[in-house]
C-alpha cells in the first residue's frame, strides 16, 4: 500500500501544486519539482480496487494540504522578510547587531525575533557563552553555539533530589549520577573552551562528582565546586574528590572556589592560583603547615579565604621559613580552630597592605594569645597586623566584640569574635595587648553591650598603646577613674585628644584628668619617657558639669567640649 | 580647524580636536597631513553629522579609548548604563538613533556608538519576542521548521 502511496502521490500533488500555480498565476510561483515527485503511470490508480483508491486519494489530500500549507508559509517568510528589510532597523549593519546583542545579554531572546536576527545571534558566538540553565540540551545548544569562545558554564544537579527517598548514607543517587553523566558527556567536547565551571551538586558524593570530571581543562581559569549534602551524607573519605580530577590539568586555573568537598593537596590544581576560597573543607592526611606549604606554588596569591576549615593532622616542628606571599591582598579566616589560624600565621609571611579579618567564635581556650605564632616575629610575618595607625574596638550588645585596625598603608584588619558569656570577649581583648603596636595613634573603644570595661581590662589595653595621641571611650565607665589613678607616663603618655562619651564621668574626675596632663612641665618624666600635653577634652554626659567646673576646666590650657542629651521626656504629649 | 562635507553636501567646521573623536578622520588627518582640503563623508547626511559633532564636542577632552579599555571589553559589554548627558543626547526618534549608530560605526567612534546600541539594547530589555518585533515594526518572518526549533528551545529554558 505505501509503495503504492508513494509512487501515486507525487505526481497527484505536482498536478494539483502545477493546476494552482496556473489557476494563480499572479500569486504563485511555479514551483520546481521535488526529487521525490516522479514520473509515473496514473492509470496505475485506477488499477487499484476502489477502497484503495479512495484511501490513496485522502491521503493525498491530507499530503498536498500540508505539502501546500507549507509552501505557503515558506512565501510568507519570504514576504515578511522583505517588509522587514523596509524597516530603518535593519539598515544597521550585522556587527552593530552583534554589538547590539552581546549588551542585550539574552541570545536566546533575540534569536526568537526575526529570521535575520536568529542568524546574526547564531553567528555571534560571544553571545551564547555565559550557559546558567538547568535543561542539558540547552547547555549543549549553548555550548555547540559559542564555538570556540571562552565560556562560563553554571551547573547544579537537581535539588529535589536531597529529599528524594534516596537519602541516605550512599555514594549517589541514580538519579544524580545519570545527570551527571550526561553532562560530562556534554563537556566532554567542549572542555577546551570552558573559561569558567560553576557546579552545585546533591545527591551523589564528591568522589563520585570528581570522577565525572575526567577530563583536562587547558582554558578554565575559575572553578567553583559545591556538592550540597555532602557535609551531611558523606564521610570524610568521600568527600574528598579523586587525586586526578580534571587530569591534573588545569594550567590557567587562577580562582578556585571549593565547599563541602576537597581536592587533596596534591592535586596540580593548587599551581599558579590567585584565588583560593574554601568553606566546610576538611583535608586528609594534612596539616596546616603542609597547605600553607603547597600554597608557595601560588607566588601571586592575592586571595586567601578560609570558612570552616579542618586538617586531621598537627604540625609538631616549628616552621623555618615561612611562605611569602607578597601579592596577597586579603586574608578572610573564618570559624578555624585556634591551633589552625596559629599555624597558618606562623607559617606565612604577608605584606603589610594586606587587609585581614579574623572571625572566631566562642572556643574555650582560643585567643590572641593562643593564635599569635610563638617564637616567631610577629611583626615579620603578620606587618599588616602591627602597622595599624587606628583601632576601632567595638562590643555589641549580642555578644559580638569586632576589633577593627588601619594603617597608613592601606592595610587593614578585622577581627570579630562571638562568644555567649562576656568573659570570652573579655578574655579576648585583654589579649590584644598580644600584639605589638608601634605606630598606633587613634584608639577608639566603643561599648554597646556588658560593661567588662573595669580599670584593669582598660589599663591592660591603654598599657601597651603608648604610642596613643587620640583616645576615644564609649560607654567605658571605669575608663576616666583609670586614667587619674595611673601615672601619666605609664598610660599613654602621649595622648593628646579625649573623649569621654556616656562614660559616667563626674567634673571633678574631668578636672583631675585635665590637670594632670595638662601642666606637665617638660616633655619627658625622670626615666625620660616622652610625654605631651593633653590638648583637648570632650565629654558627653558628665556628672556634675556645673558652671564652676566648666569655668575650672577652661581656665586650663585645654580646648574643652561638654555636651548633655536632653532628657527622654516620660510624658511626650505634657 | 577641520572643514566636513557631508552627502547632502553641507559643510562643517569643527576643531580638530572635535573631528578627532572620529577615528576615521583622525587618520585621514594624519595621512593627509596639515591641508585645508574637506573631508567627504558621504555615507553621513547634515542633520545626522550635526548631532554626531555635537556629541564629540561634548566628550572632545576626555581620553580616547585605549587598547585596555578594548581589552576589557567584555566585560564593558555586560553593563548598559549610559551617563547621564549621553542619555539626553540620545533621546530621539528611533530612524534618528539608528542613523546615529551608522555614522558612529562609519566614522569609528566607539563610545557613541555604544551608547547608541546601549540604547537599543536597553529598548529590547525585558520584552518578549513579539513586543520587540511592535517595537521596531517588525513581523515574524520564519518558516516552520525554524518555529518548530524555537518552541523547543522555549520549552528547554522553561525547564528550571
Amino acid at each position: 500500500m505505501s509503495e503504492i502511496t508513494s509512487a501515486v502521490i507525487p505526481p497527484m500533488i505536482q498536478d494539483l501544486i502545477e493546476h494552482i500555480c496556473l489557476k494563480y498565476p499572479q500569486t504563485f510561483a511555479p514551483i520546481p519539482s521535488p526529487s521525490i515527485l516522479t514520473p509515473v503511470n496514473a492509470s496505475k490508480l485506477s488499477r487499484l480496487p476502489v477502497v484503495q483508491q479512495c484511501e490513496v486519494i485522502a491521503l493525498a489530500c491530507d499530503f498536498a494540504a500540508s505539502t501546500l500549507y507549507s509552501h505557503r508559509q515558506h512565501l510568507l517568510s519570504t514576504v515578511q522578510g522583505s517588509h522587514n528589510r523596509q524597516q530603518p532597523i535593519y539598515r544597521l549593519p550585522n556587527e552593530v547587531f552583534s554589538i547590539i546583542f552581546e549588551f542585550a545579554n539574552a541570545p536566546l531572546k533575540v534569536s526568537h525575533v526575526s529570521k535575520l536576527w536568529r542568524q546574526i545571534a547564531l553567528n555571534t558566538p560571544t553571545l551564547w557563552t555565559s550557559i546558567h540553565y538547568l535543561n542539558l540540551s540547552l547547555i549543549e545548544l549553548f555550548l555547540d553555539r559559542a564555538k570556540s569562545a571562552p565560556a562560563e558554564v553554571r551547573f547544579h544537579t537537581d535539588r529535589t533530589a536531597l529529599y528524594s527517598p534516596l537519602r541516605i548514607r550512599n555514594d549517589y543517587c541514580p538519579k544524580t549520577d545519570a545527570v551527571m553523566t550526561r553532562f560530562a558527556s556534554t563537556l566532554q567536547s567542549h572542555a577546551h573552551h570552558l573559561r569558567s565551571l560553576d557546579l552545585e551538586c546533591c545527591g551523589i558524593s564528591p568522589r563520585f562528582f570528581g570522577h565525572h570530571l575526567n577530563m583536562a581543562m587547558p582554558a578554565l581559569s575559575s572553578l567553583s565546586l559545591n556538592s550540597e549534602d555532602a557535609h551531611s551524607r558523606y564521610d570524610i573519605a568521600l568527600r574528598e574528590m579523586p587525586f586526578g580530577v580534571f587530569e591534573g590539568q588545569t594550567p590557567c586555573l587562577r580562582k578556585l572556589t571549593l565547599k563541602r568537598l576537597c581536592i587533596p593537596l596534591a592535586s596540580s590544581i593548587y599551581n599558579g592560583l590567585t584565588s583560593i576560597c574554601l568553606t566546610l573543607v576538611s583535608f586528609i592526611n594534612s596539616s596546616p603547615h603542609d597547605f600553607t606549604r603547597r600554597l608557595a606554588g601560588c607566588p601571586s596569591l592575592k586571595s586567601l579565604s578560609l570558612n570552616v576549615v579542618e586538617f586531621d593532622e598537627v604540625d609538631e616542628n616549628p616552621v623555618l621559613q615561612p611562605v611569602h606571599f607578597p601579592h596577597l591582598k586579603t586574608m578572610e579566616l573564618e570559624d578555624l580552630e585556634g591551633d589552625v589560624v596559629r599555624d597558618i600565621f606562623a607559617s606565612v609571611k604577608v605584606p603589610v597592605t594586606l587587609r585581614l579579618s579574623l572571625r572566631v567564635v566562642d572556643e574555650a581556650d582560643s585567643t590572641w594569645y593562643d593564635m599569635l605564632p610563638q617564637g616567631t616575629d610577629v611583626m615579620g610575618n603578620l606587618p599588616s597586623l602591627c602597622a595599624a595607625t587606628q583601632l576601632n574596638v567595638r562590643c555589641e550588645l549580642d555578644s559580638l566584640s569586632e576589633v577593627r585596625g588601619s594603617s597608613k598603608s592601606s592595610g587593614f584588619f578585622e577581627l570579630q569574635f562571638c562568644g555567649d558569656e562576656g568573659a570570652f570577649s573579655r578574655q579576648w581583648l585583654f589579649s590584644l595587648a598580644q600584639i605589638p603596636f608601634p605606630m598606633l595613634q587613634d584608639l577608639t573603644i566603643c561599648n554597646r553591650g556588658e560593661d567588662f570595661f573595669d580599670s584593669d581590662l582598660i589599663s591592660h589595653i591603654l598599657g601597651h598603646l603608648p604610642t596613643l595621641i587620640s583616645l576615644y571611650l564609649y560607654r567605658c565607665t571605669a575608663a576616666a577613674q583609670t586614667l587619674i589613678l595611673s601615672p601619666t607616663s605609664r598610660l599613654c603618655p602621649l595622648l593628646q585628644s579625649l573623649a569621654l562619651d556616656e562614660c559616667g564621668a563626674s567634673g571633678v574626675t574631668a578636672i583631675a584628668i585635665a590637670r594632670s596632663r595638662s601642666n606637665l612641665d617638660g616633655n619627658a618624666d625622670h626615666q625620660g619617657t616622652k610625654i605631651s600635653c593633653l590638648r583637648r577634652l570632650f565629654v558627653r554626659n558628665g556628672v556634675g558639669f556645673d558652671a564652676d567646673v566648666i569655668r575650672t576646666l577652661q581656665e586650663l590650657p585645654i580646648e574643652l567640649e561638654t555636651c548633655e542629651d536632653p532628657e527622654p521626656d516620660a510624658n511626650p504629649t505634657a | 580647524m577641520v572643514n566636513l562635507v557631508t552627502s547632502d553636501n553641507e559643510s562643517f567646521t569643527v576643531e580638530k580636536a572635535v573631528a578627532s573623536r572620529s577615528v576615521l578622520i583622525k587618520n585621514m588627518l594624519e595621512d593627509v597631513g596639515e591641508s585645508d582640503q574637506p573631508i567627504p563623508l558621504p555615507n553621513v547626511t547634515a542633520s545626522v553629522l550635526k548631532k554626531v559633532l555635537e556629541y564629540c564636542d561634548h566628550h572632545k577632552n576626555e581620553p580616547m579609548p585605549t587598547s585596555e579599555d578594548l581589552a576589557a571589553e567584555d566585560t564593558r559589554k555586560r553593563t548598559t548604563d549610559i551617563g547621564e548627558w549621553d542619555q539626553k543626547f540620545i533621546q530621539v526618534d528611533q530612524e534618528m538613533l539608528f542613523e546615529i549608530i551608522l555614522a558612529a560605526n562609519y566614522l569609528d567612534i566607539k563610545p557613541l556608538l555604544d551608547v547608541g546600541c546601549k540604547t537599543v539594547a536597553n529598548m529590547i530589555k525585558g520584552k518578549t519576542p513579539e513586543e520587540i518585533r511592535k517595537l521596531f515594526n517588525i513581523v515574524n518572518d520564519f518558516t516552520p521548521e525554524e518555529e518548530a526549533q524555537i518552541k523547543k528551545e522555549n520549552e528547554w529554558a522553561e525547564d528550571r
